[in-house]
């Protein structure tokens, strides 16, 4: 079974960069976003069990400078492409 | 790698490839093997025979990763194609010989060959339709004027003096152009076809069914024009040149690879503009060349007026590149909903002009809407009017993506 969620990070100021790095580090994050708005970075993340994404998400709350995430895991998706 | 700067480079990495491997068809044909139609036979059988080797050596593991995934992490090994797969490369493989019969049947027939396909390059303005089609969005206006100058620019650089035949030119603009939309299409539905955990096709497996495939089609569409006889020198040709023959075709081989895992990043529209801009980097390679090859390469002859047109379709292409570049914003929406059935929303969502994909979650916002639009002045309009006249909607965030990397 495969599971997709995004992980909606706040960052220390000025810790930005390193907790990307850091996120490129961790392979189940397949894409990393840098936003402006209420989040500072949004991360999509692809697992196979929800144990998984526990694990992906204690590794995200380890790095430095992550001040608070939230997640959502992905119940369905559509492509417009794909439609 | 940030998915953005690989849009742009992998086709013009690919534009790059072209160029070198068009001027390597150059020297071949003027100092090797004359008869168009022998080269081209002989093109695709060593591009077939060199294929082989390539991917296998593409295919060795140094450490955990093979060779291949270094230049498209999706590589892992040789898979043979099934199904839906088999019948897009099939497609894919048919149009891409249709269009090099036309191309060697002109290059063969036509009195200036290189001024009729020329026309070739407004293939990028057909794709904007094409990509209306698969993409389910209508081209925005920065991309219709972007692409038609880089098309334009490459054509008046790829322009020479020579007579235009009408015929010739029905043939480019019709069956030859269009076939090439035909290829991308396949190609890019090949390369959007996912793979558990969300991989996809990679493009060295693309590339090398495809040439496969294309020289069987090849071979049977252009023997009855070439003759048997020609097809007999073609295998003795393949034999005779094969090193030159098949570094050739493993430049061309790189190309496609760079320009197939470039289809699967952005519009079709957009990669073949890009790729399409190999006459300037050929133009370019030309005065090293004629040094090497003075005889071949040449640029004596051509006046000024005639340079002062290619410097302004070079202006015109790499304008337009920067506009393509400069002009994309993509972001996220986060949705929260009022008790509705998530289906019916989900339509409502997936229908909003510039929605690229819609997921369904579990969690604080009901719906992540990712979002691609050619300017910010689109997003109010396009996206938050729209969300806004929703009344299953209650609440909803926008989360414009500043840089982005994915591992593709």
């Amino acid at each position: 079974m495969v599971v997709r969620a995004y992980i909606a990070i706040n960052v220390e100021p000025g810790k930005t960069s390193h907790v990307f790095s850091e996120l490129r580090k961790i392979p189940e994050c397949t894409i990393i976003s840098v936003t402006a708005g209420e989040w500072d970075l949004l991360v999509r993340v692809v697992v196979d069990s929800l144990e998984d994404l526990y694990n992906v998400t204690e590794k995200i709350h380890s790095i430095d400078g992550v001040v608070r995430t939230m997640t959502l895991v992905v119940e369905k998706e559509v492509v417009k492409a794909e439609m | 790698m940030r998915k953005r700067l690989l849009l742009y480079t992998l086709p013009l990495t690919s534009a790059v490839l072209y160029a070198t491997m068009a001027s390597m068809d150059t020297y071949i044909i003027a100092r090797l093997i004359s008869d168009p139609w022998v080269f081209g036979l002989a093109i695709f059988i060593v591009g077939s025979l060199s294929a082989v080797p390539l991917v296998l050596l593409l295919s060795l593991r140094i450490g955990r990763r093979p060779i291949g995934s270094r230049i498209d992490p999706n590589f892992t090994r040789i898979i043979v194609p099934r199904g839906r797969l088999l019948l897009l490369l099939l497609v894919a493989s048919l149009a891409n010989a249709c269009s090099s019969v036309i191309y060697f049947y002109l290059v063969a027939t036509s009195a200036d060959p290189a001024a009729v396909l020329a026309f070739g390059a407004l293939v990028s303005v057909y794709l904007l339709f094409a990509d209306a089609v698969y993409e389910k969005e209508r081209p925005s206006l920065v991309e219709i004027q972007a692409i038609t100058m880089i098309a334009v620019g490459v054509l008046l650089v790829s322009l020479s003096r020579g007579r235009i035949d009408a015929l010739e030119l029905a043939l480019v603009l019709g069956p030859y152009n269009v076939s090439a939309v035909v290829y991308n299409y396949a190609m890019k539905s090949a390369r959007s076809i996912r793979l558990p955990r969300g991989r996809r096709y990679d493009s060295i497996n693309l590339r090398f069914w495809l040439i496969l495939f294309s020289t069987l089609f090849f071979a049977a569409l252009s023997a009855p024009l070439a003759g048997l006889e020609r097809v007999a020198r073609a295998l003795v040709a393949s034999f005779t040149h094969f090193t030159m023959l098949a570094i050739d075709m493993t430049i061309t081989f790189m190309a496609y690879v760079c320009y197939i895992r470039a289809l699967g990043l952005g519009k079709m529209s957009t990669v073949n503009a890009l790729a399409g801009t190999s006459p300037i980097f050929a133009l370019a390679m030309t005065p090293v060349l004629s040094l090497v090859a003075p005889d071949v390469f040449s640029l004596a002859g051509i006046d000024p007026v005639f340079w002062a047109i290619k410097a302004l379709g070079v202006t015109m292409a790499v304008v337009g590149v920067a506009s393509l570049a400069l002009t994309e914003v993509r972001a996220y929406v986060l949705v929260k909903a009022r008790p509705c059935p998530p289906s019916r929303l989900l339509l409502k969502l997936i229908r909003i002009r510039g929605v690229e994909m819609v997921s369904v979650c579990a969690g604080q916002w009901d719906f992540v809407l990712r979002v691609r639009l050619r300017s910010l002045g689109q997003a109010y309009e396009r996206i938050v009017r729209q969300l806004e006249r929703i009344p299953e909607i209650e609440d909803f965030v926008w989360v414009t993506v500043l840089a982005e990397y994915e591992a593709i």
